[in-house]
């Protein structure tokens, strides 16, 4: 499966594709790295803006100008959280009135599932339709998703995407949880914090994909996922990954690492890295994007970004790759229960 | 919240227009039935803005005999449900039934019409 | 590629917890609709529900759990179905946790039945309540992957109303390419404040019992439950009882508006085509359709105008949610263990409370029970806000 075209909203100054390689990356600080929002105007009508929460808002404006461009067969989204600002107006509203007259779009927009259906509204794409809402594996499932529909012939071109936002009530119950760093920490530090809990991002990240490698920007080569591993199971998970595609560790040329700063579920990356894949390069992203559900949807943006040939930005390199980033292996996880592996290749290798 | 409008906001920004209402019903010959009905016309059109989150739309662009449903604003289904909510918080007037709310909900007209008809206690 | 067969079935609704007990009050024709006791909201003086009838507490006891803390109305409902579907399918530990043993599931409102905790954790709390980690979507799949030692593939689903329906097509397709050579697909809803205030505000309740496709029918009564269906390559299982094949399945969009149907049927109709290619079957093969049936104004009239222009002769057509309710993200699943002991049982249960036919139409679906009939074929619908349109063809092997 290939990235044909790919359009992304987050933390950084990613609309254009450019600012964050040209500009340098935006160092945030503190725990909720907000999305840097491009102007609508053009992309999405004033009469849709109306009703659209912030997901709705970041998907729509990361995906509709790849609509525009590219004919699809279908739209699959993944988010775990949706609309849930407008998820929780709706809850307080029924607190608030008591179980009075409560006013429906919150309740339409809050469901994650809004977010493919007014894309498919907006394009006019009568064709398929999903949403995955798996919490932090959502993308690799809307991968799975879109592949499945290439190898039975019922698809050439898909949209696959992520969004989420955040929320200040779900912010609250992840900080609750113990998610959520508490003390200040500057992006540039995170990784040398000594707290538990991660730093929150948001933003859409969109991808056009499809069954040939012409004119794509980077191949998503496989992907796999797996609840609650041990060791054991991870490095079992990822030979069998490399297995079916016919490569070998040494085959990976960087490891792109879902580090989020949160002590207590980071240090498994290193170590799944030093078990299987000592040579190869380690990156980061979570450090400029932040942590979220679909965080593994930003570092696919990202790889696809350094596999067409750009720089990754400095402080995403922990260990530079002794050989040039031709094959990179995305290992993800989200509060350390769900695993993700993409496995992604540049084009012409 | 998107749309504050509880009764408490409402008081506070609208208090003379409220509490005229409170107070009570309006009767023919104290207040000219003009002024009455072309402040609460005004009134209307900045719950619809605020109701429906109409971005870019000023109440000067709401005529009083246009249509909502029709091409100018583009409203729905799902809006004519969220002006039943306007109805009932902002003047205390339940719609129940779709038939009838299509009528009431015409437009600006139409629902100051409605409650000037029918004065509720807010 | 052999076929995708099915092995093992498990649902609770409010005709009953457990496959058995569902049958039996399908084949009687009494409903589980009526007055809530369990769901806290005042709306149970105004409305009927399709609640099933334990309650929470009753519920842990019987999922049989010692540690039930921290589990929601929802997941309770999930383990009770989901326990039923592997016992069903004689599922050991090892088959469970198995690299090649996928769980698709599928949820609307999951954790967020608990309205109160949800509103105190996200506003005043100060220690979390002990739902805290259940809110979000995924959360009752990762707790069922914890539970069972899932270690395949886990999705969730949340296409709103067709969401289950979407989870067993997905579990099918895993299977077809190879990526899981079993799968536990299905999804599950509770009763909460906040689908039933949503519901209210969208004014598509009825004020009496749903009358799916009658002239006179007033809107959807709201229910809950949870069903799971264990999918195998058929090569894997010989010598088990099978109930029947997932044969087609097709997926299409509405592209029409946020929470109404298109007046021309547009995803009806492309979700019915989709099926019946991917089943490699004609319209005339299919001998009967649970529809989907809810009941509104909308639903049953665009539904029954996407199956007159596929269909010419539409086949016998039934509404169980005549019996249960609109179960949501568990519909889809609920109504395919329905169209599987159809087939399975070769007999099609009534659609209740219809007395009109649709004036446009002048069809009525079937209102009796009957037994011994052949069914080669069932197509089973399910349609969701966001314009989500899906169906599936389930076959006899």
């Amino acid at each position: 499966m290939y990235i044909r075209d790919l359009r992304c909203i987050s933390p950084q100054r990613t609309f254009d594709g450019e600012g964050l390689f040209a500009e340098g990356p935006i160092v945030h600080s503190g725990s909720q790295y907000w999305a840097e929002e491009p102007s609508y105007a053009g992309v999405i009508p004033n009469g849709l803006l109306r009703r659209m929460g912030k997901s709705v808002r970041l998907a729509t404006g990361a995906a509709m100008p790849l609509l525009t461009e590219h004919a699809v067969d279908g739209i699959i989204i993944g988010s775990t959280d949706g609309g849930m600002e407008d998820c929780h107006r709706f809850l307080n509203q029924i607190i608030e009135y008591n179980e009075g007259t409560l006013t429906p779009t919150t309740f339409v927009q809050g469901s994650p599932s809004a977010v493919a259906g007014g894309l498919a509204l907006m394009a006019k794409n009568p064709g398929y339709n999903n949403t995955h809402a798996n919490k932090g594996i959502s993308f690799e499932n809307g991968l799975m998703d879109a592949w499945l529909l290439m190898r039975e012939g019922a698809a050439k071109r898909m949209m696959v995407g992520c969004v989420e936002e955040i929320s200040p009530a779900q912010f609250r119950i992840e900080t609750l949880a113990g998610f959520i760093k508490k003390d200040e920490v500057r992006a540039d530090g995170l990784y040398l914090s000594k707290t538990p809990g991660a730093v929150n991002g948001e933003g859409a990240a969109m991808f056009v994909v499809q069954d040939v490698p012409e004119d794509a920007v980077a191949e998503i080569v496989d992907f796999d996922v797996i609840s609650f591993p041990t060791m054991g199971d991870l490095l079992a998970k990822a030979t069998q990954l490399l297995k079916r595609n016919g490569l070998a560790y040494s085959d990976v040329d960087g490891v792109m690492m879902g580090l989020s700063g949160d002590a207590g579920s980071d240090p498994v990356y290193h170590s799944f890295a030093d078990a299987v894949l000592p040579g190869a390069g380690r990156l980061s992203f979570k450090n400029i994007f932040g942590e979220s559900p679909s965080a593994s949807a930003f570092a696919t943006w990202y790889v696809a970004q350094l596999l067409s040939g750009r720089e990754p930005v400095p402080m995403t390199v922990l260990r530079q790759a002794v050989k040039p980033l031709r094959t990179i292996l995305i290992h993800n996880h989200y509060q350390g229960k769900q695993h993700g592996f993409v496995l992604m290749r540049g084009m012409g290798n | 919240m998107r749309w504050p409008c509880s009764t408490r906001s409402l008081r506070r920004t609208f208090p003379t227009f409220v509490s005229y209402f409170a107070a009570r019903p309006p009767q023919a010959g104290t207040k000219p039935k003009t002024m009455e009905e072309k402040a609460l016309k005004a009134e209307l059109k900045q719950h619809i803005i605020k109701y429906l989150n109409l971005l870019d739309i000023k109440p000067e662009d709401i005529k009083d005999d246009e249509p909502l449903f029709g091409e100018a604003l583009g409203l729905d289904s799902i809006d004519a449900l969220e002006l039943s909510v306007l109805m009932e918080r902002e003047y205390g007037i339940k719609i129940t039934d779709p038939a009838e709310g299509r009528k009431i909900l015409y437009d600006v007209n139409s629902m100051a019409a409605h409650i000037l008809a029918n004065p509720q206690v807010v | 590629m052999g076929r995708v067969v099915v092995t093992g079935l498990g649902v609770v609704s409010a005709l009953g917890n457990g496959v058995a007990d569902n049958l039996h009050n399908l084949r009687a024709g009494r409903t589980g609709i009526g007055k809530a006791i369990h769901l806290d909201s005042s709306f149970t003086e105004r409305f009927l529900f399709g609640e099933v009838h334990l309650s929470n507490a009753e519920l842990r006891t019987a999922t049989g759990l010692r540690d039930t803390r921290g589990l929601t109305r929802t997941e309770l409902l999930a383990i009770s179905a989901f326990n039923e579907a592997v016992g069903d399918a004689a599922f050991t530990k090892e088959d469970l946790s198995d690299f090649d043993t996928a769980l698709v599931s599928a949820t609307t409102v999951g954790g967020m039945v608990e309205t109160e905790a949800i509103h105190g954790d996200a506003n005043t709390h100060t220690e979390p309540s002990e739902f805290v980690n259940c809110y979000r979507s995924g959360a009752h799949t990762l707790e069922l992957a914890r539970m069972f030692g899932i270690r395949g593939y886990t999705d969730t689903i949340n296409t709103a109303c067709s969401s289950s329906a979407n989870a067993i097509m997905l579990g099918a397709r895993l299977i077809r390419a190879g990526r899981a050579r079993r799968a536990i697909v299905g999804g599950v809803d509770s009763l909460s404040r906040y689908t039933v205030n949503g519901f209210n505000a969208l004014q598509i309740f009825s004020d009496e019992m749903i009358r799916p496709f009658d002239e006179h029918r007033k809107g959807l009564n709201l229910g809950e439950g949870a069903a799971y269906l264990v999918l195998e390559r058929e090569e894997d299982a010989e010598g088990k009882r099978t109930y029947g094949e997932v044969r087609g399945y097709g997926n299409a969009n509405d592209a029409y508006h946020p929470s109404s149907m298109s007046p021309d049927a547009v995803g009806v109709r492309g979700a019915i085509s989709g099926a019946l290619q991917t089943a490699g079957l004609a319209p005339s093969d299919i001998d009967h359709i649970n529809a989907h049936g809810t009941g509104t104004q909308n639903n049953d009239y665009t539904e029954l105008l996407g199956l007159s222009r596929i269909f010419g002769q539409v086949p016998p057509f039934v509404s169980t949610k005549s019996f249960t309710g609109h179960t949501l993200a568990a519909a889809g699943a609920m109504e395919a263990v329905f169209s599987l002991l159809s087939i399975a049982h070769g007999e099609i249960y009534p659609s209740l409370n219809f007395a009109t036919p649709i004036a446009d139409f002048g069809i009525a679906p079937q209102t009796v029970y009957r037994s011994g009939a052949e069914l080669r074929h069932v197509l089973s619908n399910s349609f969701g806000f966001g314009g989500n349109c899906s169906s599936l063809i389930f076959s006899k092997v």
